[in-house]
C-alpha cells in the first residue's frame, strides 16, 4: 500500500515524508502571468510550489529519501496557444527528475505520448473513468496509472479493478468534491483574472437564494414551493478506511490523499499522519476484516476525537452491493 | 443548417410541433439511473418515424453495470435503424461501440467538450485580458491531433453547448473535418452522482448525499438559484446544474455550426402520467 499525498510547499513535503507518505503531488508556477494560471486544475499561489528552482529542490528531497514526486497539469483542455507554454513547462520538469506527470485532457495525453514516450503519465481523477471499458481505452493510450473518480460505490470499484491489470489509484481520505471532477465546468481560479468583486473560489461554494418548484401531478407543471431552503454543502473529512481492507485485498496499491488547494497544510499533514496509521493497523490485520474494522473504527475515534459516521464515508455502498460484496467466498463476512 | 430538437420523454412532445425540424434527439446524458427502458427508446423511434424524422441516441456517462444494459439498448437500435446516431459521453461507451456494433458514425456529445461553463466568466468578461477571453471561447477540439484521433473512432462530430462567453476556435489546418453541433437554450455547467435534489422532501434542506438507491425526486423538483454575482440564474433538476442562452452565436458559419439542438424543457425526464 503507497500513500500519496499533496504538497505546496518544501516544508509540507519534508513533513509527508516524515509521516510515511510514499509519492507527493504538486502543481508549480513557472511563470507569474496568466497562462501558467490556466495550466493548472488548481491555480492558486497557495496550492503551487513558488517555481521551477522549489520544483527542483522539492524533487531532490523526495528522492533522497526514497518517495516519488508527480506534477499536475491536469486541467480538463487546453488550447492550441497554451502548447507552447506547457512544452517549456513539461522538459523543465523533466529536467527537474519528475516521476509522472497526471493529466487529463486527451489532447495533451496524445501530445506527450508522441514528443515524450518516455514520460509517465498517470490519468488524473478529472478523466471521469467510470467503467472497465474506460480504463481499457486509457491504457490502450499508454497511460501507467488510472485515479479513479471519487463518486464511485466500493462495488463498483472492486468491479473495475478485477476487470483490469492496470495501476489504479483511489482516494483515501480527506475532501471530496460533491460534483464530478470530469465532468464539472467552474472555473476555479477566476479572482486571479477578474480581479475583485468576483467570488474567490469555484460556484459550487457560492451563497446562493434559491426557490424549489414541485411538479404538479394533474397538469404537469412546475408549482412554486412557498418553503425556504438552506443548502449543506461539503464536510472536510470523508473517511475511506473501511473498505481500505478491501481495496488492498483486491490488489489495489495506490491510496490518495486529496486536497491540493482545499483547506490548511495541516490539515493535510494531518490527515496523511491518520493514513499512515491506518496502513500500520491493516498491516497488523491483513487477513481478518472484522478486527480490522473495529481497530480502524477506534483508531478514527481517538485520532480525531470523535467517532466517525456513515455519512462521511468517502464511499458509501449499496445495502445490496454491501452484502454481495460481504458474502463473497474470497472475503470473510462484516 | 440541419434543425434538430432533444427531448427525454416522448409524452413531452404531445403539444409539440415536430415539422420545422429534421431530427430528433432522444436520451439522457447526466444520470444513468434515467436512462429509457427498450420500450421507451421504441416508442421515441416509433415518434420519429412517424413524422419523418432522422434519429439520435444520446447516452450518458456510466458505470460497469450499465454498460451492459447499454449493449442491449445498441442491440435494439441497429436491428431497427442501422444508421441511427449515437452520442456518447463516456470513452467507455465509445470503445464498447467500436468493438461489438457497427454504426457508420458516433457523435462526441456535450459532456465530452470540457469548455468552461461558469456563468461568472460572460459576467466578467471587461475585467479579464484578451487572452483569458480568447481561451474560455476557445476548445481542444480544434487540435489535429485529438481530431485524427477521434476519426479512428469513427467520430464525425462535435457537440458544444451555446456558451454564455461565446465561442470562438480555429481548427488547425492539417485537422480533418468535422461536423459541429450546438445546443440551446439549455447549457449544463455541473453534474454529479450526489444528487442534489434527491432529499428536498425531507424536512426542507436542500441535502447534499449520493444517491445510491436512486428515489426519482428529480422528477417531481426543480430548483432555481440566484445570485448577485452570477448576473444569470441556474437551473437545478436533479444531479444537473444548467443555464440558458437564447441568443444563437452570429459566428454560427466560421465555427462550421451545420446543427442547432434546441431543447423545448431542461433535458432531464419529469413524472408523468401515463395515458
Amino acid at each position: 500500500m503507497k500513500i500519496i499525498a499533496p504538497i505546496a510547499s518544501i516544508m509540507e513535503l519534508r513533513t509527508m515524508i516524515e509521516y510515511g507518505v510514499d509519492e507527493v503531488y504538486c502543481g508549480f508556477q513557472f511563470h507569474s502571468d496568466h497562462q501558467s494560471i490556466l495550466v493548472n486544475r488548481r491555480p492558486n499561489v497557495s496550492a503551487n510550489l513558488k517555481n521551477i528552482e522549489e520544483l527542483h529542490d522539492a524533487v531532490e528531497i523526495a528522492h533522497s529519501k526514497g518517495a516519488k514526486l508527480s506534477i499536475t497539469i491536469n486541467s480538463l483542455y487546453y488550447t492550441k496557444n497554451q502548447y507552447s507554454y506547457i512544452v517549456k513547462m513539461v522538459e523543465a520538469a523533466i529536467t527537474a527528475g519528475v516521476n509522472a506527470v497526471i493529466v487529463s485532457d486527451l489532447a495533451l495525453i496524445l501530445f506527450l505520448r508522441e514528443n515524450y514516450p518516455d514520460l509517465r503519465l498517470h490519468l488524473s481523477t478529472t478523466s471521469s473513468v467510470f467503467n472497465s471499458e474506460s480504463i481499457k481505452f486509457f491504457e490502450e493510450l499508454g497511460l501507467k496509472r488510472i485515479i479513479l473518480p471519487r463518486h464511485l460505490t466500493i462495488g463498483e470499484i472492486l468491479k473495475i479493478k478485477e476487470k483490469s491489470t492496470i495501476d489504479l489509484e483511489v482516494f483515501i481520505f480527506g475532501q471530496r468534491c460533491m460534483n464530478d471532477d470530469g465532468q464539472c465546468t467552474w472555473e476555479h481560479g477566476l479572482e486571479n483574472f477578474a480581479g475583485e468583486g468576483i467570488y474567490s473560489g469555484t460556484g459550487c461554494y457560492m451563497n446562493y437564494k434559491f426557490k424549489a418548484f414541485a411538479k404538479n401531478s394533474k397538469t404537469n407543471s412546475l408549482k412554486s414551493l412557498e418553503r425556504n431552503y438552506t443548502m449543506e454543502w461539503l464536510a472536510p473529512r470523508y473517511c475511506g478506511f473501511c473498505p481500505l481492507f478491501d481495496f488492498v485485498k483486491a490488489g489495489i496499491k495506490y491510496f490518495k490523499i486529496p486536497g491540493r488547494e482545499e483547506m490548511s497544510p495541516q490539515h493535510r499533514i494531518e490527515w496523511a499522519k491518520a493514513v499512515n496509521g491506518i496502513r500500520k493497523i491493516l498491516e497488523n490485520f491483513p487477513d481478518d476484516r472484522d478486527k480490522y474494522h473495529t481497530i480502524a473504527k477506534e483508531f478514527y475515534k481517538q485520532f480525531f476525537k470523535s467517532s466517525c459516521f456513515k455519512t462521511h464515508c468517502y464511499y458509501p455502498a449499496w445495502e445490496e452491493e454491501e452484502r454481495e460484496l460481504w458474502n463473497k467466498p474470497s472475503l470473510s463476512p462484516r | 443548417m440541419e434543425q434538430a430538437f432533444f427531448v427525454s420523454q416522448v409524452e413531452l412532445l404531445e403539444d409539440f410541433n415536430p415539422s420545422p425540424y429534421d431530427r430528433m434527439y432522444f436520451g439522457i446524458e447526466f444520470c444513468q439511473h434515467l436512462i429509457p427502458s427498450s420500450r421507451e427508446l421504441g416508442e421515441a423511434m416509433d415518434y420519429a418515424e412517424q413524422h419523418n424524422l432522422k434519429f439520435t441516441f444520446v447516452t450518458p456517462y456510466v458505470t460497469d453495470a450499465f454498460l451492459e444494459k447499454f449493449k442491449e439498448l445498441f442491440k435494439s437500435i441497429e436491428k431497427r435503424k442501422p444508421d441511427a446516431e449515437i452520442v456518447v459521453n463516456d470513452w467507455g461507451i465509445l470503445r464498447m461501440l467500436n468493438s461489438n456494433f457497427s454504426f457508420p458514425a458516433y457523435t462526441l456529445g456535450r459532456l465530452m467538450n470540457k469548455m468552461k461553463r461558469d456563468p461568472r466568466i460572460a459576467a466578467f468578461m471587461d475585467k479579464m485580458p484578451p487572452e483569458i477571453i480568447a481561451n474560455f471561447r476557445d476548445t481542444h477540439l480544434s487540435i489535429a491531433a485529438i481530431r485524427n484521433f477521434l476519426k479512428k473512432f469513427k467520430i464525425n462530430r462535435l457537440e458544444f453547448d451555446n456558451l454564455l462567453q461565446g465561442i470562438a476556435f480555429n481548427v488547425e489546418e492539417t485537422a480533418p473535418e468535422m461536423h459541429i453541433s450546438i445546443y440551446y437554450p439549455f447549457g449544463y455547467i455541473t453534474t454529479t452522482r450526489l444528487c442534489k435534489i434527491s432529499e428536498i422532501e425531507k424536512d426542507g434542506t436542500f441535502v447534499v448525499r449520493c444517491i445510491l438507491k436512486c428515489p426519482r425526486t428529480c422528477r417531481n423538483y426543480r430548483a432555481i438559484f440566484t445570485n448577485d454575482v452570477m448576473k444569470v440564474p441556474i437551473a437545478a433538476q436533479g444531479n444537473t446544474f444548467f443555464f440558458k442562452n437564447e441568443k444563437l452565436p452570429e459566428n454560427l458559419n466560421d465555427l462550421g455550426v451545420d446543427r442547432l439542438i434546441f431543447q423545448p424543457e431542461i433535458p432531464m425526464p419529469i413524472a408523468l402520467e401515463r395515458k
